[in-house]
C-alpha cells in the first residue's frame, strides 16, 4: 500500500517537471494585429464582395451587398428603397481592436440609415433610438464564406456570406423585385391568403416593410404562430428560422409565380411546391393579439392607412397636406387612444391631428375601437380632416378588427366585417 | 561562512539576470497609437487646412468613445464634411485672424473638430446639438443636415464653436470681475426651465446664458458676433428698462475685453463675419 502510495507520489513529481512554456510567442498586441489584419483581408479578399443580412434588435430583416477594398472604402448596395438598390453609395470602413476584434462603418452609408436616431430618417421611435440597429460590430465567428457579427451597442446580428460569381452589383435590385413580387400577396382582395403545402394549410401573411413572414394556423385546437424575418434573394427568400410543423419544414422559398387574374400564387419551397389562394375567411384567430397590441406600450406606426380590395393608401392619407405618417398610440391620455396623422404645416412645422376614441376587447378575439370623443391637435384643413374622418370611420367600425402579429411590435388589424379592409401597424 | 558564499552565489544569479538585454518593439501598442486609416481626399483636406496651418485634429469618422456612448447616434456622410469644415473655416476661423493674426489662432484655437451626423436625443425630450470638453474638443453634431443655405443651422452650428472658443479666450485671460456680478440673481442650474424669451427679459441673451458667469460671458460673445448686431438690438429694443441697460452694460464689456485683452477691434470683427455669413449662404 504504502509503495503504491510512493509510485504515485513519484510518478506525480515526474509529471510536475513537465515543461510548460508559458511565455507566449508574441506580445497579445502584434496578435491583435495579426487577428485584424487578417479579418481585413478576408473582407477584401473576396471579389464579388459579401451579400450582408442585417436583423437589427429592434426587428426586421435587411439585405446590403457590401464590397470593401483594402483603402478603408466599402461600396453598398441596399434593399431599403427601389434606388438603394441601383445606387451604390461609397463610404469608409475600418476594423478596430475594441473589447472584441470589430468592424466599424465609420461614416454614413445605406447600413446607417436604420440606426439613425431621427425618427424621420430610419422611422424608428421619437426617443431617438432608431431601429436599434448597429453599425459598429464583433466578429463573432468566421469561415471561409461566411462571416456572423453582433453589433457592438444593440447587438444586431450581421451575416456577411461570400458573394458568387453570379451574384453582380444587380443582386441587390433583383433581391428588391423579389420584395415587391411577394408585397403581391397584399394586393389581392382579402387579407387572408391560405398557404397549403404538403398537405397542411396555413394562414401566411408577409410584412415587406419589416422584412417578415408569418403562419397562423390551428394546432390540436391551439392558435398558434411562428413568425421570422426573411432576407431577400435574387430568386427567392431565406427565412432567419426555418418554419417546422411536423412533416412541413420552409427554411426558403423560390420561384415565386403570381397570377393576379385568379389572386393565387405557386413557390417551391426546398424541393416540395406550394401555393396560396386568397379567402374572405380566416384559419385561425389569434385571440390574445389585442390584448398584446394594446398593451405593448408601443406607438405604432403606419405609413399609407387602410388597404382596400388590395389597393394601398386606399383612402389617399397622403393627399393630405404635407402629410409625414400616422402613429397609433393606446392610451394616449384621460383613458383614450389616439391615432395622430403628422403633417408639415404651412408655417413649416411638424403638426398632428388625432381623432381620440377608446378601444375593448371580445372574448372572441376582437379588437373593438369606439366612442369618438373628438381629436387631439391641430387640423390640417377641411380636405385634409376629411381625409382623416373617412381613416377614423373605417377604424372605428363597430364588429371591430381581428389581429395578427407580423414581427417585433407589429400587427395588422383586420376588419370583422369585411376581410378586404385592413391596416397595419408597425 | 558557507552562508556568505551561498547568498554570494544567489546574488550573482540576480545581477547577472538582471544584465539580460530585453528590445522593447517600437511600434506603438494597438489602439492605442491612434486609429489607422488608409487616408482620402478629405483627410488631405484636412491636413492643409487644420491640421498643417492650426494643429487642430477634425475627426469625421465614427468613435464611439468620442460621444455619449450610451446613444444611438449616426457618423458623419462624407458629402457634408467639407462644407462643414469650410463653413468652419470662413466663418470662424478667417475673421479672427485677419483681425489677430496666424499666431493668435495657432495659439487659442481648440485642438479637436469633432463631427457627428445626427443629434443626441436626451431623455427629457430634448436633443443636444453640440458640445465641448475643457477647451480641447468642439463636437459638431447634426452634421448630416447641413445646409449651407439653411441660416438656423450654420448659425447654431457657428453659435457653438464661437461659445466654446470664448471659453478659451477668458481662461486665458480672464473677463471683469464686475461682470460676474451683474446677473448674479438669475443663474440657476435649472436654466433650461427658462424660455430665451423670459432670459431675454432678465438681461441674458440666452437661457442656457444662465448657467453662470462664463457660460453667461461667452454666450453675449457668440450672440453678437453669430446672431449678430442687429438681432442683438432688436432683442434690447423689445426688453426695455432694466434688461436694456443690463444687456448694453454687458456688450460694453465684451467690446471693451476684446480691445484690451486681445487688441481685436471687436466692431471689426463682427463686420467680418456677417459678411462672411453672407458670402457662405451664397
Amino acid at each position: 500500500m504504502k509503495k503504491i502510495l510512493l509510485y504515485g507520489l513519484l510518478l506525480m513529481s515526474l509529471g510536475a517537471c513537465k515543461k510548460i512554456n508559458n511565455e507566449p510567442d508574441k506580445r497579445p498586441d502584434e496578435r491583435l494585429t495579426e487577428v485584424l489584419t487578417a479579418y481585413q483581408d478576408q473582407l477584401i479578399g473576396s471579389p464579388n464582395g459579401w451579400i450582408g443580412y442585417l436583423y437589427p434588435k429592434g426587428g426586421g430583416g435587411y439585405t446590403f451587398k457590401f464590397k470593401f477594398d483594402k483603402n478603408n472604402r466599402v461600396v453598398t448596395y441596399s434593399d431599403l428603397k427601389s434606388a438603394y438598390s441601383t445606387t451604390p453609395k461609397e463610404s469608409s470602413y475600418r476594423l478596430r481592436a475594441a473589447q472584441l476584434p470589430s468592424l466599424y462603418f465609420d461614416t454614413y452609408t445605406y447600413l446607417n440609415i436604420i440606426a439613425d436616431p431621427d425618427p424621420a430618417i430610419s422611422g424608428g421611435s421619437a426617443t431617438g433610438n432608431g431601429k436599434e440597429s448597429d453599425f459598429e460590430f464583433s466578429f463573432i465567428s468566421s469561415s471561409p464564406d461566411t462571416i456572423k457579427l453582433l453589433g457592438n451597442f444593440n447587438k444586431s446580428d450581421l451575416v456577411l456570406v461570400r458573394a458568387q460569381a453570379d451574384q453582380g452589383d444587380d443582386y441587390i435590385s433583383k433581391a428588391f423585385n423579389t420584395n415587391l413580387l411577394i408585397g403581391k400577396l397584399n394586393t389581392f382582395s382579402y387579407y387572408y391568403n391560405l398557404l397549403t403545402i404538403g398537405g397542411k394549410k396555413y394562414n401566411t401573411t408577409i410584412n415587406t416593410s419589416m422584412h417578415t413572414i408569418s403562419f397562423y394556423y390551428m394546432n390540436n385546437g391551439v392558435f398558434t404562430r411562428f413568425t421570422t424575418e426573411y432576407a431577400t434573394a435574387a430568386t427567392g427568400i431565406v427565412l432567419r428560422k426555418p418554419f417546422v410543423d411536423g412533416e412541413v419544414v420552409i427554411a426558403e422559398f423560390h420561384d415565386f409565380i403570381v397570377n393576379d387574374a385568379t389572386k393565387t400564387m405557386t413557390m417551391v419551397a426546398g424541393k416540395t411546391s406550394a401555393s396560396t389562394t386568397n379567402e374572405a375567411t380566416p384559419l385561425a384567430i389569434d385571440l390574445d393579439a389585442p390584448r398584446r397590441m394594446v398593451s405593448s406600450g408601443y406607438a405604432f406606426t403606419s405609413d399609407f392607412g387602410f388597404t382596400m380590395n388590395g389597393v394601398e393608401n386606399a383612402q389617399k392619407v397622403t393627399n393630405i397636406p404635407g402629410y409625414l405618417g400616422i402613429e397609433y398610440n393606446f392610451n394616449y391620455a384621460q383613458g383614450y387612444d389616439a391615432l395622430a396623422f403628422y403633417y408639415t404645416n404651412t408655417a413649416g412645422k411638424v403638426a398632428s391631428y388625432a381623432p381620440a376614441f377608446l378601444n375593448r376587447m371580445t372574448a372572441d378575439g376582437k379588437l373593438v375601437l369606439y366612442g369618438y370623443a373628438g381629436a387631439f391637435g391641430t387640423s390640417p384643413g377641411a380636405a385634409g380632416a376629411a381625409i382623416v374622418t373617412a381613416v377614423r370611420t373605417q377604424l372605428l367600425e363597430a364588429q371591430g378588427y381581428y389581429v395578427f402579429e407580423t414581427g417585433l411590435n407589429s400587427f395588422d388589424l383586420v376588419s370583422v366585417k369585411d376581410a378586404k379592409n385592413w391596416i397595419r401597424f408597425y | 561562512m558557507k552562508k556568505i558564499s551561498v547568498i554570494m552565489i544567489c546574488l550573482m544569479c540576480i545581477i547577472l539576470n538582471s544584465c539580460k538585454k530585453e528590445t522593447l518593439p517600437d511600434t506603438p501598442i494597438v489602439g492605442l497609437g491612434g486609429d489607422y486609416w488608409v487616408p482620402g481626399a478629405l483627410d488631405a483636406y484636412i491636413k492643409t487646412n487644420f491640421t498643417d496651418p492650426l494643429n487642430i485634429e477634425v475627426k469625421y469618422k465614427w468613435d464611439p468613445w468620442e460621444t455619449k456612448y450610451n446613444k444611438n447616434m449616426a457618423p458623419v456622410d462624407e458629402a457634408v464634411v467639407i462644407p462643414v469644415l469650410e463653413a468652419t473655416q470662413k466663418i470662424w476661423i478667417q475673421p479672427y485672424q485677419k483681425l489677430a493674426g496666424m499666431e493668435f489662432m495657432r495659439q487659442l484655437a481648440p485642438k479637436q473638430l469633432v463631427l457627428i451626423g445626427s443629434a443626441e436625443y436626451n431623455s427629457d425630450g430634448t436633443i443636444t446639438l453640440g458640445e465641448a470638453e475643457g477647451g480641447k474638443r468642439i463636437s459638431l453634431l447634426v452634421a448630416n443636415s447641413y445646409d449651407r443655405k439653411n441660416a438656423p443651422i450654420v448659425k447654431q452650428m457657428l453659435h457653438t464653436i464661437n461659445h466654446e472658443f470664448g471659453h478659451i479666450l477668458h481662461q486665458n485671460i480672464n473677463y471683469p470681475r464686475d461682470f460676474k456680478k451683474i446677473s448674479e440673481q438669475y443663474y440657476t442650474s435649472s436654466w433650461f426651465n427658462t424660455t430665451n424669451v423670459q432670459a431675454n427679459a432678465q438681461g441674458l441673451v440666452t437661457a442656457y446664458a444662465k448657467v453662470g458667469a462664463d457660460d453667461d460671458w461667452v454666450e453675449t460673445i457668440a450672440y453678437l458676433l453669430v446672431e449678430g448686431q442687429t438681432a442683438f438690438d432688436a432683442m434690447v429694443a423689445a426688453n426695455p428698462g432694466y434688461a436694456a441697460t443690463t444687456l448694453r452694460t454687458k456688450e460694453a464689456m465684451v467690446v471693451d475685453y476684446y480691445r484690451t485683452a486681445y487688441k481685436i477691434d471687436f466692431r471689426a470683427l463682427q463686420a467680418e463675419i456677417k459678411a462672411a455669413f453672407i458670402a457662405i449662404s451664397q
